[in-house]
């Protein structure tokens, strides 16, 4: 270990968060490889050590054995105090190595607040934070995730994104990579040869323009470069890697359990959810292959709780088979199932059975809105009898928490639908009392959280304002007012964040400025409530002569040129534009596998979708 | 149901592993290798577990201990041994398994040596200063401590706990400092406490120390088993 490091460790919290050497940690000989890779998330150990991706990117990569990818995560503020104090670089946990002596660096972009705390990272590892600052091939910075799918306010920053599924295009990237690099090519050399690779997108081959107002003229591609980037898509999820062990951190970190994804897209097309929409099409792993990775992972890690995730668990066509194969091992071995992502219309007394045979605690569901109307204009496709069953049938298996989530400022949203959000909140409450069979004595608590709509990417929504932060916050009041039963409890989210948030997720380039400038005043962790400052924000915004509501509560119209429509992650435009207008009469389309809605996803994967499978074998059984 | 007192490691950087989270690591590595374990009884049963009184964060260790309940009586100490030590990250390794001799409660004290590469001053010349150190009349030091429920700081004299006090320079030229000190759920002297005030009196910022603990002894100087 670095001495300045050892020097330094004990004068921070948790000095657990930059030791590395846990369990299961990939140990290679730098010296034997030809690509070392920093993989960074750009937030404390404790948040990216339970991102699922990282784990699997971390083992996919090390599996070659001509690189090693190694872990960075984002020091804490006191850690940063001590490291500029003694001079340390950001390092990589696995070897202690400057991010600047890496070939590649890669951020995965789960959140938009996150996009400051990559600069920061950078800075700390002694890498120029601006794509044209870093000349050669080394220190490639590229990025994937969730926020690669509208990258334009990041664009100056990273020299490539890859769009969907990480697993392939990573591969291809790195066997680009090697041969680039031993052959002593340029990163423009490069840079435009990655650019054929499917789902790689290299900003910097774009030229944008703008017209007087702002808005974008036109998207060119440079060189060879294509007009329209498609993002990438796993068509077989039983045959693509997945780790067989993780990563086993000694401190705690927030998900500390294992974790096993069973399908990606979803059939659900709520049309407010980004999720719901960029990881189409739907693909399902099989039973068998869960239930076997399953095992695995859990014998690897001896963790004893396994979550079982997706989009929507319950959706997944084999969850009763599934939830039988598992509890015939995990509750020999005192493991607990967990299942995030359950949706109120499929909560079922089978399901409580199974979940009941492990241990118990609360429920959350999502109504999302309060009133049927406005649950129709965004396509949750669930009816206050379906809430109020799943909650009597939580009650009478013994349920005494349930927590809600529900949005605010959602599009064509009036006062009496954020009304009706603690209307049902009392009705439920009132269906606990009303159960013969409840526990005396024991009380209900219903946790209502009632969250900012911020408009994103890909979702019919993409054209819609968000809602301002006055009328928000004259909702939040109403609800407030309106909660008085002492068994409700309301929390609103108070942040000027989200209203950044949805400036960059609908960004453009000419963000980048306002980025580093607020960066430059002291901007990242800007997710963190005691970090973020909007007054800096704001001043960053007003010193490159823009404004965010221009981006964020500003309607677009249906012809105008968006930031990422060079990009492709799936939904046709066609279909996103038919879904905003039925949201605008209320009016409701059926989930995928009851009716496919040619939302244009399947094309990415050579028209194949779980949902449309499930139909076809549904009507040859009938 | 049988008890196992296991003895361990912790060095390297599993120095920087807190108490708490070593219970997780012990339990889940436990769990990776099948030993059966005796659960508590009650609404959340958990593998019982006791260990020694944690050490200070930063310090190492070659003398922690910690007790287990086996369920099946027919695996052999040895057989423990070898399955957790396949299981443990390598900065913690285990040592030993056997039948407690001695209650947990029954440790009185801690063997530490203290390793330091000394910046300011020579290595020998560091030990001197050491020594002379300790000759002060008192050695004043604050300590926070509790009373009843509340936090207090309390002003102790090292003076008072300077049981097998030595210094000297090791095979590898750098200074040492040997002493026992108080570790008892009742009163403990913290290792870091006693060798910054040292450190500070010498007027030394070494580039590098160490802090292991080599020992656990119960009343009268009898080892710990």
């Amino acid at each position: 270990m670095d001495p300045k490091l050892e020097k330094i460790l004990p004068l921070v919290q948790k000095p657990g968060r930059y030791i590395g050497g846990e369990l299961n940690s990939v140990e290679k000989d730098p010296s034997s490889v030809d690509m070392r890779f920093a993989f960074c998330f750009p937030d404390t150990y404790e948040i990216g050590m339970s991102h699922l991706g990282i784990k699997i990117l971390y083992y996919l990569i090390n599996e070659r054995e001509d690189a090693y990818c190694e872990r960075v995560f984002a020091p804490w503020l006191d850690m940063e105090e001590q490291m500029r104090k003694v001079g340390l670089p950001l390092f990589t946990l696995e070897t202690g190595t400057p991010l600047s002596e890496f070939d590649l660096i890669g951020f995965t972009l789960q959140y938009e607040m996150s996009f400051t705390t990559c600069l920061y990272m950078l800075e700390l590892g002694g890498v120029p934070i601006r794509s044209e600052d870093r000349k050669g091939l080394n220190n490639l910075v590229v990025g994937g995730g969730p926020c690669a799918c509208n990258p334009e306010p990041i664009a100056d920053f990273f020299d490539l994104f890859m769009l969907g599924d990480g697993e392939e295009v990573m591969m291809d990237l790195l066997d680009l990579y090697k041969e680039y690099k031993l052959r002593g090519a340029s990163k423009e050399e490069f840079l435009e040869a990655a650019s054929h690779i499917g789902g790689i997108y290299v900003p910097s081959l774009y030229e944008v323009d703008y017209h007087e107002d702002g808005t974008i003229a036109s998207v060119t591609p440079r060189g060879t470069a294509p007009a329209v980037v498609k993002k990438r898509v796993v068509a077989d999820l039983d045959s693509v890697f997945y780790p067989d062990k993780f990563l086993v951190p000694y401190i705690d970190i927030v998900h500390d359990r294992a974790v096993e994804e069973i399908y990606r897209g979803c059939i659900r097309g709520c049309r407010f959810c980004q999720a719901g929409f960029i990881y189409r099409p739907i693909r399902e792993k099989s039973v068998s292959t869960i239930n076997a990775q399953a095992k695995r992972v859990c014998e690897a890690t001896g963790y004893d709780e396994i979550s079982v995730i997706s989009l929507s668990t319950s959706d997944y066509s084999g969850i009763q088979p599934l939830l039988s194969d598992m509890a015939d091992w995990t509750s020999e071995k005192k493991i607990n199932i967990s299942l995030p992502s359950l949706r109120i219309d499929t909560f079922s007394d089978e399901l409580v059975e199974k979940l009941n045979l492990i241990r118990r605690s609360g429920l959350t569901f999502a109504p999302e809105a309060g009133s049927q109307r406005m649950r129709d204009v965004i396509n949750k496709n669930i009816t206050e009898e379906d809430i109020m069953k799943s909650v009597r049938i939580a009650f009478q298996n013994g349920y005494s928490t349930v927590k809600l989530y529900f949005m605010l400022g959602l599009p064509y949203e009036t006062m009496e639908d954020v009304e009706a959000i603690v209307g049902l909140g009392k009705q439920i409450v009132d269906a606990y009392y009303q159960n013969p069979d409840r526990v005396k004595g024991r009380n209900l608590t219903v946790n209502i959280s009632a969250s900012p709509f911020v408009p994103k990417p890909f979702t019919p929504f993409q054209w819609e304002p968000q809602d301002t932060k006055s009328s928000i916050e004259e909702k939040q009041e109403r609800l407030h007012e309106l909660a008085t039963k002492t068994r409700l409890h309301i929390s609103s989210h108070k942040s000027d964040t989200i209203f950044l948030e949805a400036a960059f997720a609908r960004g453009d380039r000419r963000l980048c400025a306002v980025i580093q400038k607020a960066f430059e005043k002291g901007c990242y962790f800007d997710s963190w409530e005691t970090c973020f400052d909007i007054q800096k924000w704001m001043e960053a915004f007003e010193e490159c002569g823009l404004e965010p509501g221009f981006y964020s509560n500003r309607r677009r119209s249906y012809e105008e040129v968006l930031p990422w429509d060079h990009l492709d992650n799936g939904p046709s435009k066609e279909f996103l534009i038919r879904e905003n207008e039925k949201a605008k009469e209320a009016a409701v389309t059926p989930h995928c596998r009851e009716q496919c809605s040619n939302c244009g996803a399947q094309r990415l994967n050579g028209g194949k979708c779980d949902a449309l499978l499930k139909i076809d074998r549904g009507r040859s059984a009938s | 149901m049988r008890e196992v007192r296991i003895r361990f490691s912790k060095t390297g950087k599993a120095k920087y592993i807190s108490h708490l989270d070593m219970t997780r690591c012990f339990s889940r590595a436990f769990f990776r290798t099948g030993i059966p374990l005796w659960f508590t009884e009650g609404f959340n049963p958990r593998p019982y577990m006791n260990f020694t009184m944690p050490l200070t964060l930063g310090a190492e260790s070659v003398a922690e201990a910690l007790d287990i309940r086996l369920e099946d009586e027919s695996m052999t100490d040895e057989d423990v041994v070898r399955l957790l030590r396949g299981a443990l990250p390598p900065d913690i390794k285990v040592l030993s398994a056997a039948a407690p001799v001695h209650k947990m409660n029954a440790i009185k004290e801690s063997r530490y040596r203290f390793t330091i590469e000394p910046e300011t001053y020579g290595a020998e010349d560091l030990a001197e200063r050491l020594a002379k150190v300790a000759e002060a009349e008192h050695l004043l030091v604050e300590k926070s401590g509790k009373k009843g429920k509340k936090k207090v700081l309390k002003t102790i004299d090292l003076k008072d706990y300077l049981k097998d006090f030595s210094t000297g320079v090791d095979e590898e030229g750098r200074t040492e400092l040997l002493v026992t000190l108080p570790s008892s759920p009742q009163f403990g002297v913290n290792p870091r406490l006693f060798l910054d005030k040292f450190l500070h009196e010498a007027e030394e910022e070494p580039l590098r120390v160490r802090m292991l603990r080599e020992a656990l002894f119960c009343d009268d100087n009898i080892l710990f088993e």
